[in-house]
């Protein structure tokens, strides 16, 4: 049970770990942007390169990366299916045929596009939060939300109850394993096939773990109260974010990578005709 | 029915870097009739040393034998468990159900027993932690009292009729009276079974009550021995922990000049001593 790693931190140091986690986060949401603008092979070539050489430069072994992937499996497999049942785009060489099953080489090509856009999709925030602890993650969030207290939403309390979730996470699982524990002790039989009895093994563990959070949650309160916390906004921290040299430079050359894709799609440069090579688009 | 333990060893995160030893090649036997008391500071390997014997852990280097279990096969894990009961710390953590009858039979039923035998091991594992059956049965577990979720938790184990019963900490977080209720009770379960194994921090309850006690440090075991062995000097105490109250009052006396010898375990023979010191002068 322990395994189960909070989110995915990846502990290492490298520049991008050290890269503020506000920068980081601004890259990760307009890459996911900049992922729908991609719609050519090269271009999500483009992608892989940069990719590859973030994942190089966060001293995050690729093969954990790519482990990543997993979750997507079943979705990617569904795509696929789609694309083959609901093509609609040119039908003109057939690459393999069976039966009244025609695969068309366009059929191919859309389908191969659609799969490598999720897995792009995937990976970006997969690498924030390898590179990221979630604690950095949640300030850096509440820096950038900071406008919204603007219009009288309570942005430092959200962020207060993200990181004391954060922290009474482990704790939770600690107390999970206890009172899996203690009723498996009791014989209790998790490893049922039958799925109906195996939702009813859960209630000996929900019952006493919701029992003893909101337990935890009162005393915490309490605690807190006797310590006069009246607000979360002037929070002092331990570990503030802070801007460096790393940050711009991170910033250009995402903005470099971003441009480069907006040309391949709208060809904003003429005099490098893309269409040249056909074989790209 | 005896407990022999070989030789075991256990490491939890086999793949860290920094590989730690929750037990190391402990050896110990526990025999019919023993209460047996499992003593060393936090992080000593008491609690995974307890868990090896029900099962829950899985053992990786050296010899459990209990009864006719074969912890080197694949072990029928719901005749373990019915055979060796374990208590957690904070026991009354664990209780789920509606009724305090229904929580009570929750292992027996788990154990498939028929439903007259599951009534009538409640009943009798209620009265037998001091509750009154008619009383408490219908009531919800969550409207006791502290002491009561405890005894009801313990009444939990018992209702599987072990043979051995592995209580961790059993008294921790009780008032005075509420630990020596508890101590009682646990004392007056020894005639129905095979052994007693506790693991304690009150080297008080210890004294007065176990025959031997095994001690461990940093996953090893320093040894076994009869209480009075064990306080004779400071041993204890260099492994971070507490004399008894009065073994350490004797000490005190006896470099006072008011009593001989300090070798005296409970609160009687130390009176004893200091009369006869007094007599003889
Ligand atoms: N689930 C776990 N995963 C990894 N390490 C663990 C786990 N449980 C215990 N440990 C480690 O194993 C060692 C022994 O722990 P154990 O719980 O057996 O000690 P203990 O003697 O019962 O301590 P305490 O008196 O605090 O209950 C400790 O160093 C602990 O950090
Ligand atoms: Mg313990």
């Amino acid at each position: 049970m322990r395994e189960i790693a909070l989110g995915q931190y990846y502990q290492t140091s490298s520049i991008v770990h050290s890269t503020d986690a506000r920068v980081k986060l601004l890259i990760s949401i307009a890459y996911l942007v900049m992922v729908f603008f991609v719609e050519t092979y090269i271009g999500f070539g483009v992608l892989a390169v940069c990719f590859l050489l973030t994942v190089f430069a966060s001293r995050v072994p690729l093969f954990k990366v790519l482990k990543s992937l997993k979750v997507i499996l079943f979705l990617a497999f569904f795509t696929f299916l789609m694309t083959m049942l609901f093509y609609g785009g040119a039908k003109k060489t057939v690459v393999w045929e069976w039966w009244i099953i025609k695969i068309y080489e366009g059929q191919l090509y859309a389908c191969g596009l659609v799969l490598l856009r999720l897995v792009f999709l995937v990976l970006g925030p997969t690498m924030l939060t390898f590179t990221t602890t979630p604690v950095e993650l949640t300030d850096g969030l509440e820096w950038l939300l900071k406008p919204l207290a603007l219009i009288g939403i309570p942005i430092h309390s959200g962020a207060l109850v993200m990181s004391m979730t954060l922290r009474i996470i482990p704790n939770l699982i600690d107390e999970t394993d206890r009172i899996i524990n203690a009723q498996k002790s009791r014989c209790a039989d998790f490893d049922s096939r039958n799925i109906f009895k195996r939702a009813k093994a859960m209630i000996p563990i929900l019952v006493p773990l919701i029992a003893s959070s909101f337990r935890k949650a009162d005393e915490l309160a309490d605690a807190m109260d006797s310590r006069c916390f009246v607000g979360a906004k002037n929070r002092t921290r331990m570990r503030k974010l802070r801007f460096t040299w790393r940050d711009p430079i991170a910033l250009i050359l995402f903005a470099a990578e971003f441009t480069v894709i907006l040309w391949l799609k709208f060809n904003f440069f003429p005099f490098v005709d893309l269409s040249t090579v056909g074989w790209i688009v | 029915m005896s407990v022999t333990i070989e030789n075991l060893s256990y490491i939890y995160d086999k793949k860290a870097v920094f590989k730690k030893n929750a037990l190391f090649d402990v050896s110990l036997k526990v025999e019919d009739g023993d209460f047996f008391a499992l003593v060393g500071r936090t992080g000593s390997g008491k609690s995974t040393l307890a868990m090896h014997l029900n099962g829950l852990i899985r053992k990786q280097t050296g010899v459990i034998l209990i009864d006719d279990f074969d912890f080197d096969k694949k072990i029928n894990l719901k005749a373990l468990r019915a055979k060796v009961g374990i208590v957690f710390q904070y026991p009354e953590s664990q209780l789920f159900a509606d009724t305090v009858a229904l929580d009570v039979g929750f292992g027996p039923k788990n154990l498939k027993l028929d439903p007259k035998e599951i009534d009538a091991r409640v009943r009798d594992s209620i009265g037998a932690v001091g509750l009154d059956y008619d009383e408490i049965a219908g009531k919800s577990p969550f409207e006791l009292s502290g002491g009561q979720m405890r005894r009801v938790a313990i009444a939990g184990v018992l209702a599987m009729k072990p043979e051995i019963l592995v209580l961790d900490e059993p008294t921790a977080g009780l008032d005075p009276q509420g630990k020596k209720d508890i101590m009682e009770l646990v004392s007056s379960l020894r005639s129905s079974l095979k052994a007693v194994i506790m693991i304690s921090h009150n080297m008080d309850e210890v004294a007065k009550y176990c025959n031997k006690v095994a001690l461990m440090d940093e996953g090893r075991l320093v040894g076994v021995f009869t209480p009075r062995q064990l306080f004779r000097d400071d041993t204890v105490e260099r492994y971070g922990l507490l004399l008894p109250s009065a073994v350490s009052l004797a000490h005190k006396l006896k470099a006072a000049g008011v009593i001989n010898d300090a070798d005296i375990l409970g609160e009687d023979e130390l009176v004893a001593k200091i009369l006869e010191a007094k007599n003889i002068k």
